[in-house]
């Protein structure tokens, strides 16, 4: 396939060359002075033969001869040359008195992204009939972010991203075309240079410290990725079958190239703070309203306070650096990478450190057999606060801690404040760490058994080892407690493929692929937990007189997989795709252990014929259509059996005991979802303007659902493949350059995906009183028959009647009402975003490069629930509360916040209702992004320097939305929980972020 | 040729790795049937019944700390919002917190109901039928315990809405994997259940046994007797409620009376029935426990639940169950509070939970005595002794102007002896008083009848069991 391509390639040279010399024999007669000059690139350092050297603004040109050099007149008046080349970027150079000119020629990143990355292989990205979207380097590298998927935020069409929270380490929560689960994990698959990666999506993976379980891409740096390819229609998923369901995210490390050595140092540094921090009462407030509620006078109140969001909100550091160095002889290539990040989160005692190292080479025995190998190694080092609905966190109780309560007592020692902890003595004293060590890597050969047949093995593994280690201090934990907990998660996979390729006569193109996997992990666990200790300063459980856990388990599940994939072309204007897998699982019941999954696709390259090859704006047009299916097996590894568990919770009195933990399901299997995708694909205006658009339906069935049973039947829920969910959109991507002068250049590109979730069946599940059947996933949000999977069912808050000074609701009827009942809860709306996206507009001119991508979300709601606190009357002297609360109803008051004080309303008034609850549409400048690469000319100067640019970031810099100061909109506070999105308890906003950076390249 | 050995070697390497075995067993779990296996299994089985009830909703201070904030011996110092709401009587059906105490009880009775399922029938040879009919009965004992717990909190009591009062549903089967919808059964079918199935356990259950952890912490010929004269005593029938406590305290060598109140935490004669906790293994959670509820913040509590000014009141400056087993703290703003110190730990949450105590059989006694014969010396002297331990002064017969200051008085003593053991709740209603007294924000809401005083069948499971019917108020 790539050899059409050069092909192609060849031939436009060849022509453009050709009109290029007519020109430059057309152009003689006004010539006036000469420039000559060499053309090289990184791969081509002894010069490009076939540049295209032009005059800008006349018809003179020329090419480079074999050396890569060139000689050309200019005639009078013009003074700017441009270099061209197929591949390579263009590039423009004002003449002056320059009588020489050597050009260095950068990779064209658009014409990388020609080749994109599939499931087992490669593919020619404009005959290409799957539904894909792919990020370069470009888009990725010098952004302050933890982890790449980060990158991907408003960067690809029909990905939704929410970042957890602005906690340092936090997963992100993705979703690729909608969720199609309710049970399983929602997470697409992430693969590495073909390693499917551990995504934590089980329990075992669970700590200590809230929400924020395994983030898949955590150890990876994002300096070491060069290419991100998320695949989105079924043509795309089916190969990885039962895993694919939810979509599918190929990562590709960089690679070494023939050639000289090169070696690229990158540094930057900067600071954060939150996007905003939501009210409080000071001491003062909060004894007025005290005051007014218990008639008390204020002086009767304590009169010495402490601000303690103040105290622990600081500005927060980041810093990276990374040196990585690639290069290789003709039959070796290397790419070798270190980085270390380091992060001081603006959250009081949240720090995170990362070593990375990585190795990547690529050996040819002979022109025959090949090996290679990529190594990843990194350890994460999180100093971690707890997250989110927890009292240890700093950004929770900072806002429920009484204004008065006080850090330090008379002496300056920290105050043992109980339930509601001492932040201060938390972050000082307490030992929260949490390190992962992790090693992914492969190793693989590949054998041409014919010119046309290729078999390759791969060896990979995914090994984690994280450890947990929690010391609190007597001042916390009376006595003083310790725990560690060290997980082991060993994982590896086999797989062998025979990849056939073959042109037959000049229009048949025939493709085939062939494999089996077979994967395994095998994961253990300890944890200790002790309490009693002499001293502080002892740090381990060892020192503890009272052991409290002592434990260790084991689990594990297996995969195996065949899988194919056909490929045919005619004429490279149709084009064919067949894809099928089938996998069994260790997680399934005995009755439904394997399943088969497939796609079909096909596509028509409309640009090649005849009826459109005439006009003169369009460049390529393709349609594309797939139907395909894939699974989820994202469950408990054993959902099926039933079980009776031994354990803290079955012993009794110091002696053994078991008991019912789960009933039995033998004929548990997968989820399915069936994927319908249309796309159409067009390069417009010599290239300068790229549209993509997707309309796609993709239907879930056998959905995992634990279907709720009565607790009187002693269980909670009985798995089942039940219900039905369709997730349906609309993707676009429009990669526009809208301005092209010399020296300037301003190109737009917009992602955007529209998306409609409707749960269509829930059989067995509950019913409410409209008799819609239903899957609560919280108090304030259940999966809905004929609805989202993640609706909002709340009391509606009809606001203070300004004649009575008491609260009123609406109740079903639609009647305002003073009693307060959970009955009359309706629906309000969904979780998730209607629309989703980001817009990039970068402007280049001379050496500087201007970058700013806004994200934007529209049409979802989120509960914040912690504003149940924080409103609630009922609270005064347990809680700090919220200042509207002051805001009462009186005569001279009527149109008030809050109750009257001595109305029957105030006890209702903090009930859950939709007072607590906002819509999440946004718009955010996510970021901004300022670059000044050095010019050749200094850079030749230094003799030592290929490349320099300093470049400076902001993150989160603006946010424009409806809501208040402190709320804010981009929340996951129950992390990647299918059933429970949108919802917020203290949930610490994203960072904005300034940095500052330098990248050398040697 | 050279290909086709190439093609050899390939399947060959290739059939290396499809050797692929799917079974793979749990390592922390047993399938159903080996539970029931042999003797060990059997009685991890029923271990496994009483382990279930030492969570935090079962009898790890949940349904106890609900009864005290519904009543009137602590005051709400709380944060939880759906605790809060149940101490100002606005609770609502989808508290979620009720939810999961019902839930907590149900599965408890289903591993109850297993193990009188499959005792009998388990395979092993060496298990005697006297093994399996005490394991049956210790379940038996347990379903009936925890659903007297339930029906007192989710139905009228008998006294207010009559033995049609609708209660809690029976259940006695182990699930099999069809769903059934239970429907709420009568509080009078519930008594009627829980007496008759501990009449027919008692022969089958011993005085005591090996060690002085079970004796006390699983089910004995004591603790069915004395759960059948708490019921009796709730009921009204004195002559049964008076006739069972003496069948518990006339086992002299197993139950008595402490003779000062260092007998809180050790196994000995005080306790009737309590679940064992050990640093190790408790129902403590993060959303609280008996140390945590009852402790003050200073000490490492939650400091949820102090003293009410009401029951500081009740107490004489010298009784020594104020004086002994309380604490006091002086919070952020200097306001001094008093904590009880009955389950003092609050590091590792060891405490038992105390269930049936001695001396709430004795009380049980003298009340019942007290309601049958008036004025009599056997409930004097029962309550004398109790008065006697806390250093306070004797009655005699003369200090008593009728026979209802005598049975007021009896149920005095029983607030102060019992307080925070989760008690005061039921002792009011039964004996139609108020939840609060007169001049409490709540007193109207907390009369015997409304509908605020028992808690909402949850939410969740009308929602998908069109059986159940919810409690008035909660519709």
């Amino acid at each position: 396939m790539l050899k059409n391509l050069n092909l192609l390639l060849t031939m436009k040279r060849v022509l453009l060359s050709l009109a290029f010399s007519m020109l430059a024999v057309i152009s003689v007669m006004a010539q006036s002075r000469t420039v000559t000059g060499t053309v090289t690139s990184e791969d081509e350092p002894n010069g490009i033969p076939g540049v295209n050297v032009s005059v800008k603004g006349t018809m003179v040109g020329t090419i480079t001869d074999i050396d890569g050099t060139y000689t050309l007149s200019i005639p009078e008046g013009s003074n700017v040359l441009s270099f061209s080349f197929v591949g390579l970027e263009t590039q423009e150079k004002v003449i002056d008195n320059q009588s020489q000119i050597d050009v260095f020629l950068m990779p064209d990143v658009k014409t990388l992204g020609e080749v994109v990355v599939v499931g087992y292989g490669t593919q020619s990205a404009k005959m290409s009939v799957q539904s894909i979207s792919s990020l370069d380097n470009s888009q990725i590298e010098r952004m302050p972010i933890f982890t790449a998927q980060e990158a991907l935020q408003g960067q690809a069409a029909g990905v939704q991203l929410t970042g957890t929270s602005g906690v340092g380490g936090a997963q992100q929560n993705i979703r690729i075309r909608g969720v199609a689960s309710l049970t399983a994990g929602g997470s697409p698959l992430f693969v590495v240079d073909g390693v499917p990666l551990n995504d934590g999506s089980s329990d075992d993976y669970a700590n200590e410290s809230g929400a924020v379980t395994l983030n898949p891409l955590m150890e990876l740096n994002p300096n070491e990725i060069e290419s991100i390819s998320v695949l989105k229609d079924a043509s795309a998923v089916a190969i990885y079958g039962s895993r694919g369901a939810n979509g599918v995210i190929l990562i590709k490390t960089k690679k070494g190239k023939s050639g000289k050595s090169t070696i690229n140092v990158d540094f930057y540094r900067g600071i954060q703070n939150p996007t905003t921090v939501r009210p409080y009462m000071s001491l003062d407030q909060y004894n007025q309203y005290r005051s007014a509620r218990t008639g008390d006078p204020v002086s009767s109140f304590p009169q010495t306070g402490f601000d303690w969001p103040d105290a622990v909100i600081e500005q927060g550091k980041i810093s990276n650096l990374n040196v990585s160095a690639s290069g290789g002889s003709e039959n070796t290539t290397y790419f070798i990478s270190g980085t270390y990040f380091m992060q001081d989160t603006y959250a009081l005692g949240n720090e995170l450190d990362r070593f990375n190292g990585r190795l990547n080479m690529t050996h040819k025995f002979s022109e025959k057999a090949r090996f290679g190998a990529n190594v990843g190694l990194a350890k994460t080092y999180n100093d971690r606060i707890n997250s989110d609905n927890s009292t240890f966190a700093p950004l929770t109780s900072a806002f429920l801690h009484l204004p008065y309560t006080q850090p330090f007592d008379d002496n300056g020692n920290y105050t043992r404040l109980g339930f509601i902890p001492n932040l201060l003595a938390l972050a000082d004293l307490a030992q929260t760490d949490y390190i992962t060590r992790r090693t992914t890597a492969n190793t693989y050969f590949e054998f041409d058994i014919l010119p046309d047949l290729t078999f390759k093995t791969d060896w990979g593994i995914d090994q984690i080892q994280t450890e947990e280690t929690m010391r609190y201090p007597d001042i916390i934990e009376p006595t003083g407690q310790g725990y560690k907990r060290i997980i082991q998660d060993y994982k590896w996979l086999s797989t062998n493929t025979l990849n056939y390729q073959k042109y037959f006569g000049e229009s048949h193109y025939f493709g085939a692929l062939l494999g089996y996997s077979y994967e395994q992990s095998d994961f253990s666990s300890m944890t200790v937990e002790g309490s009693g200790f002499v001293s502080d300063k002892l740090p381990n459980v060892a020192s503890a007189a009272t052991p409290t856990i002592t434990s260790a388990t084991g689990t594990g599940w297996r995969l195996a997989s065949y899988f194919a994939r056909i490929n045919y072309r005619y004429k490279d204007k149709l084009l064919f795709e067949g894809s099928a897998r089938r996998d069994g699982s260790s997680r399934f019941g005995m009755d439904n252990r394997y399943g088969n999954f497939w796609a079909l696709s096909g596509g028509w390259v409309l640009s090649e014929e005849k009826f459109l090859q005439n006009n003169s704006f369009l460049d390529f047009l393709k349609i594309n259509a797939s139907y395909g299916t894939a699974g989820n097996d994202r469950v408990d590894n054993f959902a099926s059996l039933g079980l009776y568990q031994a354990g803290s919770l079955g012993d009794y009195a110091g002696s053994p005991g078991i008991y019912p933990s789960q009933p039995a399901n033998p004929t548990l299997g997968w989820e399915e979802s069936a994927q319908f995708d249309f796309t159409l694909y067009a390069t417009m205006f010599n290239s300068k303007l790229d549209v993509e658009a997707s309309v796609w339906n993709k239907r879930t069935t056998g959905l995992l659902l634990d279907v709720p049973i009565p607790y009187t039947t002693g269980y909670a829920s009985y798995a089942q493949n039940a219900g039905v969910m369709r997730n349906r959109g609309i993707d676009l991507m429009i990669n526009s350059l809208n301005v092209q002068t010399s020296g300037f250049e301003w190109r737009t590109i917009l992602n955007v995906g529209f998306l409609e979730n409707e749960v269509l069946e829930l059989p067995g599940a509950s019913e409410d009183n409209e008799g819609r059947r239903f899957v609560q996933g919280s108090s304030s949000q259940r999966a809905i028959e004929g609805y989202s999977v993640n609706t909002f069912y709340l009391v509606r808050y009809n606001g203070i009647n300004p004649e009575t000074g008491e609260a009123e609701w609406l109740n079903s009827d639609g009647e305002p009402t003073t009693e307060y009942s959970t009955n009359d809860r309706e629906i309000i709306g969904s979780a998730i975003p209607r629309i989703s996206g980001g817009l990039t507009n970068t402007f280049s001119y001379k050496g500087f490069d201007l970058s700013a991508l806004f994200t934007f979300t529209q049409g979802n709601y989120i509960m914040y629930d912690d504003l149940r606190f924080l409103y609630n009357p009922n609270n005064l002297n347990s809680f700090n509360l919220d200042p509207q609360l002051l805001d009462y109803w009186t005569e001279d008051n009527p149109n008030s916040f809050a109750p009257r004080l001595d109305g029957t309303t105030q006890a209702n008034f903090g009930q859950r209702s939709t007072i607590h609850i906002r819509k999440g549409d946004h718009i955010r400048l996510r970021n901004l992004s300022l670059t000044y690469n050095v010019p050749a000319e200094i850079l030749e100067r230094t003799k030592v320097l290929r490349s320099a640019r300093i470049y400076g970031m902001a993150q989160n810099l603006l946010t424009f939305s409806d809501l208040e100061e402190g709320l804010e909109p981009e929340i996951s506070g129950n992390g990647s929980d299918n059933q429970i999105q949108g919802e917020s308890f203290f949930t610490p906003a994203q960072a904005k972020s300034f940095t500052l950076g330098v990248s050398l390249g040697f | 040729m050279k290909n086709l050995k190439t093609i050899l070697f390939i399947g060959l390497f290739g059939s290396l790795f499809s050797c692929e075995n799917l079974d793979i067993d749990p390592q922390q779990s047993l399938s159903t049937e080996l539970a029931f296996a042999d003797k060990q299994s059997v009685e991890g089985s029923l271990l496994g019944v009483y382990s279930l009830t030492q969570e935090w909703e079962v009898f790890g201070s949940l349904p106890q700390v609900i009864a005290d904030f519904q009543s009137d011996n602590v005051r709400f110092i709380g944060s939880f919002p759906t605790l809060q709401e149940i101490n100002i009587y606005t609770t609502q059906a989808d508290n979620v917190t009720l939810r999961d105490l019902w839930k907590a009880h149900y599965r408890a009775i289903l591993a109850a109901n297993a193990v009188v399922a499959f005792t009998p029938d388990s395979p092993d040879e060496t298990l005697t039928t006297e093994e399996r009919n005490q394991y049956v009965a210790e379940a038996k004992f347990m379903r009936s315990l925890l659903m007297f717990q339930l029906v007192n909190l989710y139905a009228q009591p008998v006294n207010v809405g009559g033995e049609d009062a609708l209660g809690i549903p029976i259940v006695t089967d182990a699930f099999s994997g069809e769903i059934t919808g239970y429907s709420r059964n009568t509080v009078g079918e519930v008594h009627a259940f829980i007496i008759n199935e501990l009449n027919e356990i008692v022969a089958d259950l011993p005085d005591t046994y090996a060690t002085s952890a079970f004796t006390r912490g699983r089910a004995t010929k004591g603790a069915a007797n004395a759960l059948l004269s708490r019921i009796h005593l709730y009921r009204g029938e004195w002559q049964l409620a008076a006739e069972k406590a003496k069948a518990v305290l006339d086992a002299e060598d197993v139950y008595g009376l402490a003779s000062n109140y260092n007998f809180w935490g050790e196994n000995n004669s005080e306790y009737v029935f309590s679940i064992q906790n050990s640093e190790i293994d408790n129902g403590r959670t993060g959303s609280g426990g008996w140390g945590s509820y009852y402790n003050s913040a200073e000490d490492g509590g939650r400091g949820d639940a102090p003293f009410s000014d009401y029951l500081l009141e009740a107490y004489a400056a010298s009784d020594e169950r104020l004086t002994a087993l309380s604490k006091e703290n002086v919070n952020a703003e200097g306001v001094s509070l008093l904590y009880t110190t009955k389950f003092p730990d609050v590091v590792t949450h060891s405490d038992n939970s105390p269930i049936i105590r001695t001396t709430e059989v004795v009380l049980n006694r003298a009340e019942a005595l007290a309601q049958l014969n008036g004025i009599n010396d056997e409930s004097l002297e029962l309550i004398n002794e109790l008065r006697e331990r806390a250093g306070l002064e004797i009655f005699s017969a003369g200090d008593f102007d009728s026979e209802d200051a005598f049975i007021a008085q009896i149920l005095e003593e029983r607030r102060k002896e019992l307080a925070f053991e989760g008690h005061r709740r039921m002792d009011l209603l039964r004996n139609n008083l108020p939840l609060r007294p007169e001049g409490d924000t709540y007193f109207d809401a907390s009369k015997p009848g409304e509908n605020k005083t028992i808690l909402p069948i949850p939410q969740r499971e009308l929602d998908i069991n069109t059986g159940l019917v919810q409690n008035p108020g909660y519709e």
